[in-house]
């Protein structure tokens, strides 16, 4: 667990195994990616959507965020959300889609991350704490 | 538990290509969020639109530089924003310890910049006097006069907690009191040294011992 003063906790959904779909993710993808990835929510995680512009872009889900992460010749869309247990101090990684011709890949990412949002207030133990990326 | 500087220290040894990445990613973050935050905090507070007319450009080129999404800087864009922001553009090669610092500080206070109109090292009063001295960084030097404990001879790194350093016959606001905080120095750069005034530090060796020795400001003005 890191130590620093931060505002934000960050959590992974967990698959029907049981598996974090972020590590699950990471493990087709090189250090770059990683790199940008850890970078990315190191900075969300001791800030929070509200000091840097465009970390968090909104969904047609309501309560579904994506943040944007550039690798070389992929664009990363990172479905998210506050809480959904606490709103005011936790964000879950709940998707992780491509974009490509400004369309997610798959289309419905975003409603895919509000129906595992759904999952877990019905049941908090479908995610863990996040841990960064190696 | 590990502090965010001590993961780095580590990850930014896995690979060349995780390090540039990283520290890519960490300037575009910066970049954007000290425009903004430059912005907001110019006097007055500027609009997108507003620092956009003051740098020649559109409100939409603003708020797409304001997005930590961003990554292509010119150097030509840069300067034109820092003089409408009233502040200058250093662009510099670093090394790859300064990083550290850098992720550990990212914050509204850290990006910080007064435009040259209001930086005290640059404003006079009606007689062309500066208003503010600037704050010099007083040389310490320290002496054990009062325990057994060899500082010189101390453990490589030491921790100087602040000393009030007291600069009798002075009476402005940033004179009455200095603090110098010096980390992780090691020992033998504190050098004996004799002064009248002077002021007292604790002394915290590695092995976490405490000395108590005296501390002396001198040519600082």
């Amino acid at each position: 667990m890191i130590q620093f003063p931060r505002r934000w906790r960050l959590y992974d959904f967990l698959d029907t195994r049981g598996r974090s779909v972020v590590k699950e993710w990471a493990r087709t993808q090189k250090d770059e990616m990683k790199a940008r990835m850890n970078q990315r929510l190191d900075t969300l995680e001791r800030h929070g959507p509200e000091l840097p512009s465009g970390m968090l872009a909104g969904t047609r889900q309501r309560h579904i965020d994506k943040l944007k992460i550039y690798g070389p010749g992929v664009t990363w869309r990172i479905m998210i959300c506050k809480g959904p247990i606490n709103n005011e101090h936790e964000f879950t990684i709940l998707y992780i889609a491509q974009e490509k011709d400004r369309k997610l890949i798959p289309q419905d990412a975003d409603r895919l991350a509000d129906e595992r949002r759904a999952i877990i207030i019905a049941d908090p133990e479908r995610r863990c704490d996040h841990e960064r990326l190696v | 538990m590990k502090d965010l500087s001590e993961i780095l220290r580590e990850e930014l040894r896995r690979s060349e290509d995780y390090r540039y990445a990283y520290d890519e990613e960490f300037a575009n973050t910066r970049m954007a969020t000290q425009i903004k935050v430059l912005r907001e905090g110019h006097d007055p507070p500027l609009t997108q639109k507003q620092l956009a007319e003051k740098a020649g450009m559109k409100q939409s080129r603003i708020s797409e530089l304001e997005n930590v999404a961003y990554s292509s800087w010119s150097i030509s864009t840069l300067r034109r924003l820092a003089r409408a922001l009233g502040v200058r553009l250093a662009f510099q090669f670093e090394s790859w310890a300064e990083l550290l610092p850098e992720v550990d500080r990212l914050g509204r206070e850290a990006l910080e910049r007064p435009s040259f109109e209001d930086d005290p090292a640059f404003q006079v009063d009606s007689s062309g006097a500066r208003k503010e001295e600037a704050i010099a960084t007083p040389r310490l030097t320290a002496r054990d006069t009062t325990s057994s404990v060899d500082v010189s001879r101390s453990e490589s790194r030491v921790t100087w907690l602040p000393p009030v350093i007291e600069d009798r016959g002075r009476s402005s606001t940033h004179d009455s009191q200095r603090r110098l905080f010096l980390a992780a120095v090691p020992a033998t750069s504190i050098r004996p040294a004799l002064s009248q005034e002077s002021g007292t530090a604790n002394v915290i060796t590695q092995n976490g011992g405490t000395q108590n020795v005296r501390g002396t400001a001198s040519g600082t003005r």
